[in-house]
């Protein structure tokens, strides 16, 4: 299918409007790429380095501004050899399959577009022989020329290759990239000691807004939620907590790892940064529960990880762990002000939202999603995308969630409340500690299910009924039978053709199903 | 294998009633029978006058630092004590600690809660020996009165008291008649249970508790509310800390006995096959 450079200006402009999405993008390529290599005694590393410079690049005057440059590296496999052009210069043919959901359709790769002059892909097949391809993309111009006739009458693959040239060498892109890629690459031999590959983005000369961006006192710490990146030493090793969040990071729930992480570096003006969650164990609260949501089938949908006090549900603007933070591959995917708007839209909840607001940002949750096939995410990555019945039965349950905080959150204010009266109504005070020992008791449960389809009464009534309610009734029972049998299908087949994807399925069913 | 997520437990809730609270600031009250053991440090005075330990080449003196390896012991010791269920449900039982000393208590109505902390002070006390800190007490029964946990007296405490500081020769825990019985009838009722198979041994004199009895972490493991990490104790470390001290006591009249007491309990729990031989490490 032919799309032309209006589509490309949606794709960079209008999907990825917070500039710091950018980083997210660019470490998921370099998060793929090291995801493919199976066995390597090689440390991965995944470097976004950040620097600024006074001269301009382009005319050779020195510049009165200065001006900033990113680099994302990773030792990954890189791409191979021969789908490097291809891969660069198209969309649609993006290798990166639905099931995955990882850098979906290849859009990411193109977010760097309005943020920089210059965008240049160098993928490193030999480190040690100083041998790679370079695609290079003249943001400038094609921000120039995006309206024109020119342009707009093209497909894609056309405007590609007017914009983004394929080269050889550095030096042929232009000084800049010649001196600071090479300058860059000979710091980190070590990183290429027994893997020789690897791949790196150059965003040159950024744009006001992402340096002001990277600016900002809370940039670390955005990234810092934002990235897959580990979890403090301190809480892996600690007595009571350590083996979840090691089990959150090791441990495979399903057929994917709710944490999976990487070392990740930010060199900011040469600083060196490790980033970490922003988790300590002082934020950590009196407990610390885990809870896996699945389906009907014990499916696992998401697994959270979440902190509250046994005291009080209070917003303490010091503590950083606090509110909700959805992760899918242990990217952020959305926090409680987009989750609380989504929940509201589907009419999943009943309190006011500002109500919903104070509660979960008295607590800390982290919740992972970790079924890709039935929960997905949009292109533009910011919430769960709500196609099916699965994904609207995880909503229901998180829903159900947030409402136990709420009702904890009420209990134990109100048994506060009566404490520090000093009551004398020892019948009054027991029944208000029993309550909020039942809501905290109904917040530790450590799973919860999606409820089956049809309630007693409704089996009781069902002979009863009239002949279409019969019909709503059945058709729910087959659809969710229907849909059991396609997650299974889906999880056994070894091989997906899409044109006979639904000629495969019911031939599956009648002689294996 | 359980995934570390799936064998992580979520603490059981509380919320502390605040009359009790009350009440325990008030006045001392009865508490009945208890079984209440009194563990004291073995050399604890010693450990801070005397620290040489003799490493392998024997010209050779390395200094130990009593603040380190007591801190990480006591340290051990409440992880295990505050994850247990006896003392996160029951208010009538208590561990606590002062100085050199450790105790314990819970009324003889649960003698499942003492089984337990027998169980768990048997792996804790592997631990310690492997750290060279060695444990000697007594477990009685007897009466006990207490205003807050740790405000107690009673005969049950000078019994305990008694058994380990007069009576005890060893380094091992002894109990006395009353506290024997009371194990006994609560593990008769597991099947195929034999005293002789149990921790409790016997020198024919007194009871004690077998110190190298063999405790598989899944047989405890349910004992607790909260999560602990269970550490990791070498018996090859155990048998070169007794040969250590063996040579560095040869010439003090009750303390060389006590090593040699304990390498012959840790070879009789080989020889009976109750642990695996011993491996040298790597």
């Amino acid at each position: 299918m032919s799309v032309g450079a209006s589509i490309i200006s949606i794709i960079t402009e209008s999907l990825y409007d917070k500039p710091i999405v950018v980083f997210r993008e660019y470490v998921q390529n370099s998060v793929d790429s090291l995801s493919k290599i199976e066995f390597s005694d090689q440390e991965d590393a995944i470097d976004i380095i950040i620097q600024s410079r006074g001269e301009a690049p382009h005319t050779g005057e020195i510049a009165t501004n200065s001006f900033t440059d990113i680099f994302f590296l990773d030792n990954g496999g890189g791409i191979e050899k021969d789908t490097f052009v291809d891969k660069m210069k198209g969309i649609a043919d993006s290798s990166k399959r639905k099931i995955s959901n990882i850098g979906y359709k290849g859009i990411g790769r193109l977010s760097g577009i309005s943020y920089c002059q210059r965008l240049t892909f160098v993928n490193i097949l030999s480190y040690k022989n100083k041998e790679y391809q370079i695609y290079s993309i003249d943001c400038k111009a094609f921000r120039k020329k995006k309206n024109t006739q020119e342009f707009l009458d093209c497909d894609v693959l056309t405007v590609m290759d007017k914009l983004g040239s394929v080269y050889a060498k550095f030096k042929a892109v232009n000084t800049f990239t010649d001196n600071s890629v090479r300058e860059l690459l000979e710091s980190r031999a070590d990183y290429f000691k027994t893997r020789d590959t690897g791949f790196l983005v150059v965003m040159e000369d950024i744009s006001q807004v992402l340096a002001e961006t990277v600016d900002a006192s809370t940039f670390i710490n955005e990234l810092s939620w934002l990235l897959p990146v580990r979890f403090q030493e301190k809480l892996t090793v600690h007595n009571k907590y350590g083996i979840l969040f090691q089990g959150l990071s090791e441990e495979k729930v399903t057929d994917t790892i709710p944490a999976k992480s990487y070392p990740i570096c930010l060199y900011l003006d040469g600083q060196k940064n490790l980033l970490e969650r922003p988790i300590t164990v002082d934020s950590l609260r009196d407990y610390v529960f885990v809870r896996k949501f699945s389906d009907a089938q014990d499916k696992v949908y998401a697994v959270a990880l979440y902190a509250v006090n046994n005291s009080k549900i209070a917003i303490n603007r010091n503590n950083p762990f606090s509110g909700i933070k959805v992760y899918i591959d242990n990217m952020l995917l959305c926090e409680e002000n987009e989750l609380l708007t989504m929940l509201k839209n589907l009419n999943l909840t009943v309190s006011t939202q500002n109500e919903l607001l104070q509660t979960v940002q008295g607590v800390g949750v982290m919740l992972y999603i970790v079924d890709k096939v039935n929960l997905s995410a949009n292109a533009r990555r910011t919430f769960i995308d709500v196609t099916d019945t699965e994904a609207i039965d995880f909503l229901k349950l998180v829903s159900d969630f947030i409402i136990e905080f709420l009702k904890t959150r009420y209990a134990l204010s109100e048994y506060s409340r009566e404490v520090t009266k000093h009551t004398e109504n020892r019948a009054r005070l027991e029944d208000l500690r029993k309550k909020a020992i039942d809501a905290l008791q109904t917040l530790a449960k450590n799973s919860v299910q999606v409820e089956l389809a049809l309630s007693k009464a409704e089996e009781v009534k069902f002979d009863d009924l009239h002949i279409n309610d019969k019909k709503k009734i059945v058709k729910k029972i087959i659809m969710e039978g229907i849909g059991a049998k396609v997650k299974e299908y889906l999880e056994l087949a070894a091989d997906f053709k899409k044109d006979t994807a639904y000629q495969n399925f019911v031939e599956w069913l009648t002689t294996k199903g | 294998m359980v995934s570390k997520i799936d064998s992580y437990k979520n603490e059981m809730v509380s919320i502390q009633d605040p009359f009790q609270q009350n009440i325990e600031q008030d006045d001392y009250n009865d508490m009945g029978d208890v079984y209440f053991a009194f563990i004291d440090v073995l050399g604890f005075k010693y450990a801070y006058e005397n620290t040489m330990l003799l490493t392998g080449n024997e010209d050779k003196y390395e200094k130990e630092d009593p603040n380190k390896k007591f801190r990480d012991v006591f340290n051990y010791f409440f992880e295990l004590m505050n994850a247990t269920e006896f003392i996160q449900k029951d208010e009538e039982t208590y561990a606590g600690q002062t100085s050199d000393s450790l105790y314990f208590y819970t009324k003889t109505k649960r003698p499942d809660y003492l089984v337990q902390f027998i169980n768990i002070f048997i792996l804790f006390n592997q631990y310690a020996m492997s750290k060279n800190v060695f444990f000697r007490g007594g477990i009685a029964q007897g009466k006990l009165t207490r205003n807050r946990s740790y405000q107690f007296y009673g005969d049950s405490v000078i019994k305990a008291y008694l058994l380990e500081s007069v009576i005890a020769e060893n380094p091992v825990i002894y109990i006395d008649t009353k506290t024997r019985e009371g194990i006994l009838s609560y593990l008769k009722k597991e099947e195929d249970f034999s005293e002789e198979a149990s921790f409790i041994a016997t020198d024919n004199k007194r009871y004690y508790i077998k110190p190298f009895y063999e405790i598989h972490e899944e047989d405890i493991v349910g004992n607790f509310a909260g999560n602990v990490n269970l550490r990791e104790c070498n018996l090859t470390n155990i048998q070169k800390v007794l040969e250590r001290n063996k040579a560095l006591f040869e010439y003090h009249p009750k303390t060389f006995y006590k090593y040699t007491f304990l390498e012959k309990e840790l070879s009789g729990a080989i020889k009976e096959r109750r642990i695996r031989p011993l491996v040298e490490d790597g």
